[in-house]
């Protein structure tokens, strides 16, 4: 019950904070120079056939006008219409959201598994050698600029290698996987299509490769502190010396004390990544959310590019909310 | 566009003369359209000799080919207009009559001079030019096996006029301005009804008459959205040399003959897959590699490389691609002449040549493009030449000179032009901010006319010294970003519609090139050759000269 | 393993912590050659243009060889250290002190404040990084204040929470509410006893932040919203070199990539050996 009042009153914290978003990004985009119409006219427009259409997308009514409808629409789950394409961009949104979810939870799931296995690892050997690589080789790749990364990546991976496919699309058009969430890997498996999931693996790997190798190292500083931690603590040296089994401690004591901290660092990771996609996406030709945000962007779609900030940041909040009630679950510690 | 708005009086005896300018508007468009792609469209290729066997059956082969975006929209009419967009569109609509081919050397163009009917069975006018008929084939039919009649080409035309857009727009050139100057008299026949006579009705249709599969439209029309809009936007249209197989949103297309084509230039190759690859690096890697057979987003700089690579071959001619820098002659520190014909000594040509290009360029020394009738270097005195550049800032009472140089932020090729100019006109005195723009940034200030200095390419579709002048250096005309206005330039213009003799006509364009090498508006720089990386075995290449790519003649033999 | 003991592996982890700012310091120690003497170190100047070589290979006139403009990349790569360095500092300079701020205010002050300031932040970062700087970056343009004032503005609200949270752990000490009550100004208690014991977490993470803002600030110049041609940054040789890797010519990125990678370590080295020490001294 607790727990319920607890997630209420966070929840009703978003909604300043997604309001406020939706305020910020409305006024954003209209203060930046550019004129999103003249673009999809072309240069011999005259100022009626501009005119007439800025009239079509609503743009020239009052600024609270366009504001007031846009929010209403919001509402009703519409996000408006494209300016660059005409059509809906919520339905476009959800093409794009998949892509790059699949990649992002994919790459954090790595990550995480990674940090929990080497930090911990590296908690045991603390001091050594082995230590001291892992978490050297995990700051290396910390500072590693992703888009130069991924360059590299597909140099070798698919130029000099030959192991990885082409960056172009993400999955192999012959397995003729159709398309339901858009996260390919999903789909596949719902559809039980072994080729598509196996070529789908294989379009990922770099990217996520890319994603892992820059996001690692934070997580697993704070599994190795955790650990460490616990392994110094006295209720862990006890346990030990009464002879409990290795591996009983192990899952006992360490990963679930190392866990209570990692939900917070997790969505962090998770908000970092999926704003920086971007640049993977474009290195990877991975047509996924970031990519059409940034079109949007540098078009001045409008009604693009409020909806892409609104849900990436609506998934921020959700899943700091997420990581907050995990936290508190796990850590009776917490008051709520 | 009110330097063509002139009105036409019937029965003009110069009607040739007049369509080769006036086509002029319709075409700008898409031409400073594929500069704002930044494309490197070209014209006038020679590509190597195909087997353009005659018949339109489909042969068996696939082509898969790199594109470097995802189209706009669907939607021809309201929104679509990026050259990714436009390029499709020729493909997949039907378009009713179309440009023929020619050969050139060995290689085979678009023949802007030959249209024929494709689609439709002919159109043709009546005594007076003003009004045309166009009569369809019978049984052609869209995917949806509806047959394309009368009521779809007047509904598509009905629409077109309500989008108030690029169709509605050249429309007015010809006299046609209203919906119901377009009738159906029956099944099979559709007559326009100019309001005056148009030589160059045919140039203008050729770009404007796509028909749309009105019974299937229909049935996504709503009382809010009467030309379906939203579906259009989302689903390609059908019946044309090819039809939209597949088309995943921002990544991929595939494109299958459409085994319905009447004619007989049907699509040479029986499907065809368009993949969405932004970096151009993994676009080479990839041809290199055999993963796709046409890399249409390669830049020059990796030209080179490309014609030694094996199992490659770059498609390479010279070009009616004219690469510039517009000043504004209406801004300051440009609205001063001798400020101009300084940067025009201060631009290192031979180094841009050969450092963007590898040589691969030719040097231009007029305004009036290479292979453009009555081009002449004659009194154009602008080299490489630092001494004199500050010589003639010096003799016009100034040392220094700061300014903005703009380009489109997305083309690597003018961000190197603008690094070497602003080097070399340093030490001229004139110091130069590098601007790059996004599209919207810079049409928005293009539409404003206030950029001192500009690089643009890109080419002309009609290779006439009046259409140039029409489009370019005119009052008012829409790549005039220079703001350039002389009256003689205006005077001669007006002269040149009825002037037919060639030497007549040859006199007016020496004095025209006169006139524009003393004033300066621009600075010439090169004509880049055009180039096309792909795989040896496609064939068939047709050089567009709008730049947009008909894939219908194209072909692999693996 | 278990029976190596928590005392030794503090001890341990304490003199891991010390080389690891000791190597970390000696990398930004050489960074800082760069930035102090980089016209002594090259004798191409950083936008100057070798007509008759563009993309030539390393060796001869020029030892990292040239980009496609003709320019020497060594040069460049060690001028470049000025400006991503210097931003990189600048940014997170203004950073923790508008963040610090904030989070001053927001802790010490508490109620309806608090709430306030707190919303707003937590709008800004719910904000995607890269549209919120690109979207400034576009409306102010690409200048090196700019770019200063967006990355600084993406890193704030982590260092008003920070504080905010130190902030509100202080207050409610003895000798802060000794000072209060006694009447001190609301500042003079802010400056004098609150913010030198909430600085001390911003000191750890500051370095790595500086780091993480070259990596920004690396990747708005691969979009073509940073720093504009010809000036020297290292995100922009890279994105410019990443078309000639596939060529083959690997010298117009992978210098700029490894200043860049080693310029950010040394950062990342000195900040997580500045949060070790902090760690065992806690443990």
């Amino acid at each position: 019950m607790r727990i319920l009042r607890f997630v209420l009153r966070r929840l009703l914290q978003l909604v300043p904070v997604l309001l406020g978003v939706v305020v910020l990004t409305f006024l954003l985009v209209r203060v930046l120079p550019g004129d999103p119409i003249r673009t999809i006219l072309g240069p011999n427009a005259t100022e009626a056939d501009a005119a007439a259409a800025r009239a079509r997308f609503g743009l020239d009514r009052p600024l609270w006008q366009q504001f007031l409808d846009y929010v209403g629409g919001l509402f009703t789950g519409d996000f408006g219409t494209s300016i660059q394409s005409g059509a809906p961009v919520g339905s476009e949104m959800a093409l794009r959201i998949g892509p790059t979810m699949e990649l992002v939870v994919i790459a954090l799931a790595v990550a995480l598994v990674l940090a929990v296995v080497l930090g911990i690892w590296s908690a045991r050997h603390a001091g050594r050698f082995g230590d001291h690589t892992v978490r050297v080789a995990a700051l290396i790749g910390n500072s590693v600029p992703e888009f130069w990364l991924g360059l590299v990546l597909v140099l070798v991976g698919y130029s000099v290698l030959g192991w990885f496919p082409a960056p172009s699309g993400r999955v192999d058009p012959d397995t003729e996987l159709s398309l339901i969430t858009g996260a390919d890997l999903l789909d596949a498996a719902l559809t039980a299509n072994g080729p598509a999931f196996v070529s789908a693996l294989e379009h990922l790997a770099l990217p996520v490769a890319t994603l892992v190798i820059v996001i690692v190292a934070p997580l697993l500083r704070s599994v190795r502190a955790s650990a460490l931690e616990v392994l110094a603590s006295e209720a862990y040296t006890a346990a030990a010396a009464h002879g409990l089994k290795d591996r009983l401690l192990l899952r006992g004591y360490l990963v679930r004390a190392t866990l209570v901290r990692l939900p917070a660092l997790a969505a962090l990771v998770f908000g970092f990544s999926i704003g920086s996609t971007v640049l993977v996406e474009y290195v990877f030709s991975w047509q996924g959310f970031g990519q059409w945000a940034l079109r949007g962007l540098l078009y001045r779609d409008y009604p693009v590019v409020q909806a892409s900030v609104l849900v990436i940041a609506l998934f921020y909040v959700v899943v700091f909310l997420i990581a907050d009630v995990v936290h508190a679950i796990l850590d009776p510690r917490v008051r709520i | 566009m009110p330097g063509f708005s002139r009105p036409n009086g019937p029965g003009s005896p110069a009607l040739s003369r007049r369509s080769v300018l006036q086509l002029g508007s319709g075409v700008a468009l898409l031409l400073a359209t594929g500069c704002a792609a930044g494309t490197t469209g070209g014209g006038g290729s020679t590509a190597p000799a195909a087997s353009t066997a005659p018949g339109g059956a489909p042969a068996a082969s696939k082509l898969r080919i790199a594109v470097s975006s995802y189209l706009s929209s669907w939607d021809q009419d309201f929104v679509g207009f990026d050259l990714t967009a436009l390029m499709l569109y020729k493909n997949v609509f039907p378009y009713m009559i179309d440009y023929g081919v020619t050969s050139v050397g060995a290689g085979q163009i678009l023949d802007t001079e030959a249209i024929a009917p494709t689609f439709a069975e002919s159109f043709e006018p009546d005594a007076d030019n003003k009004v045309w008929t166009l009569k369809l084939r019978k049984g052609v039919k869209f995917a949806s096996g509806n047959e394309m009649t009368a009521k779809d080409v007047k509904w598509s035309k009905d629409r077109a006029f309500a989008a108030k857009a690029n169709v509605a727009g050249v429309y007015r050139l010809i006299g046609l301005t209203k919906a119901d100057q377009v009738e159906v008299v029956d099944d099979y026949t559709v007559t326009f009804t100019q309001a005056f006579p148009s030589a160059l009705t045919r140039q203008i249709q050729a770009i404007s008459l796509y028909v749309f599969d009105s019974e299937e439209a229909k049935k996504h029309a709503t009382d809010a959205d009467p030309w379906a809009k939203e579906w259009f936007a989302k689903n390609p249209p059908t019946g044309g040399y090819f039809n939209v197989e597949k088309a995943v949103q921002g990544q991929e297309i595939v494109l299958t003959a459409n085994a319905g084509y009447p004619g007989t230039d049907g699509a040479k190759s029986s499907e065809i897959r368009l993949s969405v690859v932004p970096a151009a690096s993994n676009q080479r890697l990839q041809l290199q590699n055999g993963d796709i057979d046409v890399a249409l987003g390669i830049g020059q700089r990796d030209i080179k490389d490309l014609k030694s690579t094996k199992g490659v071959k770059v498609i390479s001619a010279p070009s009616n691609n004219q690469l510039v820098i517009q000043m504004s002659v209406t801004t300051a520190p440009f609205d001063d002449p001798a400020v101009r014909k300084a940067l025009a000594h201060a631009v290192p040509y031979e180094q841009i040549i050969a450092n963007v290009y590898g040589g691969d360029a030719r040097a231009a020394k007029s305004v009036v493009p290479l292979d453009m009738p009555g081009y002449s270097e004659t009194g154009y005195p602008y080299a490489y030449d630092v001494a004199k550049a500050k010589e003639t800032l010096a003799a016009a009472g100034k040392t220094s000179i700061t300014s903005e140089l703009v380009f489109q932020t997305d083309s690597e090729e003018q961000q190197q032009i603008a690094v070497l100019v602003q080097s070399e006109a340093r030490k001229a005195g004139i110091e130069l901010k590098l601007t790059p723009l996004d599209p919207a940034t810079l049409g928005e200030r293009r539409a404003k006319k206030n950029i001192p200095l500009q690089i643009t390419l890109g080419q002309l579709w009609v290779n006439d010294v009046e259409y140039m002048l029409g489009t370019s250096f005119t009052k008012g005309a829409s790549l005039n970003y220079s703001n350039y206005v002389n009256p003689e330039i205006e005077k001669i213009f007006e002269e040149s519609h009825t002037v037919v003799d060639p030497a007549e006509r040859a006199k007016l364009w020496l004095r025209v090139q006169e006139i524009l090498a003393e004033d300066v508006p621009w600075v010439v720089i090169c004509q880049p050759n055009f180039n096309l990386p792909v795989r040896e075995e496609v064939a068939g290449w047709v050089q567009p000269m709008d730049g947009l790519a008909r894939l219908r003649y194209l072909s692999s033999s693996s | 393993m278990a029976e190596a003991s928590g005392v030794r592996e503090a001890g341990a982890d304490r003199r891991f912590a010390s080389s690891l700012i000791t190597v970390g310091s000696v990398i930004l120690a050489v960074v800082a050659v760069a930035v102090l003497f980089a016209p002594l170190l090259s004798s191409w100047g950083p936008e100057e243009i070798d007509p008759l070589a563009s993309l030539a290979p390393p060796g001869g006139a020029h030892l990292l060889g040239t980009d496609l403009n003709g320019m020497d990349v060594w040069s460049r790569v060690l001028h470049a250290a000025r400006l991503d360095v210097g931003i990189a500092v600048a940014a997170v300079a203004l950073a923790v002190v508008a963040g610090s701020l904030v989070g001053l205010v927001a802790g010490y002050r508490g109620g309806w404040a608090d709430d306030v300031l707190m919303r707003v932040l937590d709008v800004f970062q719910a904000f995607p990084t890269f549209i919120l700087a690109l979207a400034v970056a576009a409306l102010l343009g690409g200048g090196t204040a700019n770019l200063i004032a967006v990355i600084a503005l993406v890193n704030a609200p982590a260092y008003a929470r920070l504080v905010r949270a130190e902030v509100r752990s202080i207050r409610e000490l003895p000798f802060v509410e000794a000072s209060r009550t006694s009447g001190s100004s609301f500042w003079g208690v802010l400056w004098r006893h609150v913010l030198p014991n909430s600085l001390t977490p911003v000191r750890v993470i500051a370095p790595l932040n500086c780091g993480w803002a070259m990596l920004t600030l690396a990747g708005l110049s691969f979009l073509g919203l940073g720093v504009p041609l010809p000036t020297a940054e290292w995100g922009a040789m890279i994105s410019l070199g990443s078309g000639d890797v596939v060529a083959g010519r690997w010298w117009t990125s992978v210098p700029p990539g490894l200043f860049l990678l080693i310029c950010v370590l040394g950062f990342s080295l000195l900040g997580e050996g500045l949060q070790e020490r902090a760690d065992s001294t806690r443990r």
